[in-house]
């Protein structure tokens, strides 16, 4: 413990946690002294914990949030309206996931349900995100679209979601518990609620979790064998996923070299982009990049459902800025 | 401390959990044994990267068996009026695929079942999972019949 790189090293750990000097070395104070300082260490802790979940702000972070998210959903839903009767009713080819879950005891109008079920299913759906993004009956819309959204899952679209709608859908829980519909919402014009501060964890959590997306896709890049050089690329170009752009590009002559340059510059961009994101200096250049990644993920795989990071990206940025931001805006329009 | 304070602290020491949980599955392999499957998949869900490549496309062939014994190709995409990718994903039954093989096979004669009931011209029908080497001109350029390997599923009848 008397180890001087030991006790140096310590120093530099504690000093870039925000401890500064004020901790001594290991072994120069008493062990009541010693006592009340960890103690301290443990309470300062404790407070910063605090202090990041259960702070309190603006809601017009959140509202943002929730625009996005609840406009994302209507347009993958509304998307799905010319083919409603053949996704999700008896009229399709119906492979329900419910008798593998707990739902076994649905009613089997729900299992297999007829066309105007379906249909009434689906209004309720499209009314009940229009509720959320707007801001009306808030939780109630939040509750519908949650459940409903999970039948139709469970009904036939289960293999269809991925990461992307994964994460939209864990948003939405999030969101629906927040107070995201005190600003920017009808109910919050009504009743001028914007003002009011609400708790910040919804956003914590949105922020944790793009965070632990980015650090988890890029920590598997690192030691999957398909990533290991520019094949996976080139040959994703030319599955079924490949939109024209990526087929314009397969079609060029380019080394595979190529390739291996572009996952290698993926893969070290999504390792620094989640720090980049938390850092007030480099926020703003990452958002930039983030976005311009998914726009090119959507151009290149019609992986659309990434774009709904983008305006996400918000959750990084102090709720106060939003806020003041959005009210110069106002004022200064 | 408040209930309401602390069951928001379980709460979120539990979504950290659970995070880790996913992350170390997520980069691993290995699934945390005190974290309950289901929440530790869908961690892994919210951060999983597209894993693998193959250098074949593959996609579902239904026939359906006129009353003269000649077999014809039935048209699915009006039952998946969706994208090729999401067209192939809701015709590979991964799920059911990935618990046993004869679940899998089970699955192949329902939704055999289930084709048939809707293509009353027909006296039987089969599936064949078809997979062929890709190409650059297209993704259906090398599906034919020299280059496709084929997978027999399911075979029924009226």
């Amino acid at each position: 413990m008397n180890d001087p790189y030991f006790v140096s090293a310590l120093r530099i750990i504690l000093r870039f946690c925000g401890r500064d000097s004020r901790v001594p070395a290991p072994g120069s104070a008493t062990p009541a002294a010693q006592k009340t300082q960890g103690a301290n260490s443990t309470t300062r802790w404790l407070q910063r914990w605090n202090t990041f979940w259960f702070a309190e702000g603006p809601p017009h972070a959140l509202a943002i949030m929730r625009i996005a998210v609840g406009s994302f959903l209507l347009l993958i839903f509304l998307r799905l309206s010319l083919h409603i009767p053949m996704l999700l009713s008896h009229e399709g080819l119906l492979m329900p996931l419910y008798e593998e879950t707990l739902f076994v005891l649905m009613p089997q109008i729900f299992l297999t349900p007829p066309v105007w079920i379906t249909w009434m299913l689906y209004a309720l759906l499209i009314t009940s995100l229009v509720g959320f993004t707007t801001g009306v009956h808030f939780r109630v819309s939040s509750f519908v679209a949650i459940v409903l959204i999970a039948h139709f899952f469970f009904l036939n679209l289960y293999p269809l979601p991925s990461t992307g709608h994964y994460l939209t859908y864990f948003f939405l829980i999030v969101l629906a518990c927040s107070g995201a519909d005190r600003a920017l919402s009808v109910t919050s014009t009504c009743k001028n609620a914007s003002a009011l501060e609400v708790s910040l964890l919804p956003q914590r959590l949105i922020a944790v979790q793009i965070t632990a997306l980015y650090v988890g896709v890029s920590l598997q890049k690192l030691t999957l064998a398909g990533w290991q050089d520019g094949e996976i690329l080139y040959y994703a170009f030319q599955s079924a996923w490949g939109l024209p752009l990526a087929w314009w590009i397969v079609r060029l002559p380019l080394f595979m070299t190529f390739y291996a340059t572009v996952v290698f510059l993926v893969k070290s961009f999504e390792l620094m982009l989640p720090f980049g994101l938390w850092m007030k200096s480099t926020q703003r250049w990452f958002m930039l990049a983030g976005a311009l990644f998914h726009i090119f993920i959507a151009f290149l795989f019609g992986m659309w459902e990434f774009l709904v990071l983008i305006p996400l990206y918000i959750a990084f940025v102090d709720p106060h800025r939003v806020a003041a931001c959005m009210e110069q805006r106002v004022h200064s329009g | 401390m408040s209930p309401k304070t602390l069951s928001l602290q379980a709460m979120i020491l539990i979504y950290c959990l659970v995070t880790v949980a996913g992350l170390l599955y997520t980069v691993t392999g290995y699934a945390l044994p005190f974290v309950p499957e289901p929440l530790t998949q869908w961690s892994y869900f919210t951060m999983a990267p597209f894993r693998g490549y193959d250098t074949v496309n593959s996609d579902l062939r239904a026939e359906g068996k006129h009353a003269d014994g000649s077999w014809k190709t039935i048209n699915l995409d009006r039952y998946h009026p969706l994208r090729k990718p999401e067209q192939v994903k809701l015709r590979r039954l991964e799920r059911f695929l990935k618990q046993r093989e004869e679940t899998g096979r089970i699955k192949y004669r329902e939704l055999a079942h289930k084709i048939l009931e809707r293509e009353k011209s027909y006296e039987s029908v089969r599936l064949t999972w078809e997979v062929w080497p890709m190409s650059v001109k297209g993704w259906d350029t090398n599906r034919t019949p020299d280059r496709i390997t084929q997978y027999p599923l399911a075979e029924v009848s009226r």
